[in-house]
């Protein structure tokens, strides 16, 4: 599993342009960037060992702290599978929306936050 | 079945016509996936489910309706953020643990906190993936932009709640 995640990182980085992920999740990607990352983010499916890899290689690639900090958010809060598959069967489809819809606009208000905040990472 | 449950259904299916008329390889793929996915999950769900039953008795009603009713205000919120906050594992480990509180007589808004946190704050997560793969800074900067969403998650869901009619979100 790791590995396949790996791999996959390892994959987006080589195969996709860096020009193309700075111009869709960079610091001038504005609010579409955001949104786009938050989508990225509630689509992946899987643990930690499947994320992680995959936002340290949109980090490598020249997405900025904001989207970055959108997809991870958008990932650990609203993560489409996780819902489908555990949280509706556990705790019932009418608590999975009120969570999912009281939780929607988190991302991207994390995402605009950290492009505010001073200092910069990787 | 309730009603969010035949809705689910149904798009399940719509779903499955669609691609079933466009590619029918990938309509095919879709089932395989999904009946891999149950394979994995439904061990787990048999441990799980009973698991939640068992705490739902061993936690005493009074403690989680005192701690985490959906009358605690802003400290249930808080006590909710820091117990999801150190629940480690994935969501067959801490979906069960709020089936439990919820129906010993926690919140449904306070819930919603607690799910927050232990996502977003995730200290097991943190500490094991997070910071060895991404380093400190990240974490710090994931923490500084975060610390509060569970707090507003669940105050939205509280407004939320208010506006619906009593009882559509039971325990």
């Amino acid at each position: 599993m790791l590995g396949a995640a790996l791999l996959l990182a390892g994959f987006v980085q080589a195969g996709v342009a860096k020009e193309t992920i700075a111009r869709w999740l960079g610091a001038e990607s504005g609010l579409r960037g955001l949104l786009i990352a938050t989508l990225a983010g509630a689509a992946t499916p899987g643990g930690p060992m499947a994320a992680f890899p995959l936002v340290f290689a949109l980090a490598a690639g020249g997405a900025d702290r904001g989207a970055l900090i959108a997809y991870v958010t958008a990932w650990s809060l609203n993560g489409l599978q996780r819902i489908l598959v555990w949280e509706i069967p556990i705790l019932g489809p009418e608590f999975a929306a009120l969570r999912f819809v009281a939780s929607l606009p988190l991302p991207i208000l994390a995402g605009l936050m950290a492009r505010r905040l001073p200092g910069s990472i990787a | 079945m309730s009603a969010a449950g035949i809705v689910i259904w149904l798009a399940a299916a719509v779903a499955a016509v669609l691609l079933w008329r466009r590619d029918r390889k990938a309509a095919l793929a879709g089932g395989r996936f999904a009946f891999a996915t149950l394979k994995g999950v439904l061990p787990l769900m048999l441990l799980a489910l009973p698991m939640a039953g068992f705490l739902a008795v061993l936690v005493p009603e009074r403690f989680a309706a005192l701690l985490l009713g959906p009358e605690t205000g802003l400290r249930g919120h808080l006590v909710a953020t820091v117990v999801g906050a150190f629940i480690p594992g994935g969501p067959f480990v801490s979906f069960p643990i709020v089936l439990a509180l919820w129906s010993s007589g926690a919140g449904p808004a306070q819930m919603v906190t607690l799910i927050s946190a232990w996502s977003v704050l995730a200290i097991n997560r943190v500490i094991v993936w997070e910071a060895p793969l991404m380093g400190w800074r990240f974490v710090a900067l994931r923490l500084a932009t975060g610390f509060w969403l569970p707090l507003a998650s669940g105050l939205a869901a509280e407004a939320l709640l208010a506006l619906l009619p009593p009882g559509t979100i039971g325990g």
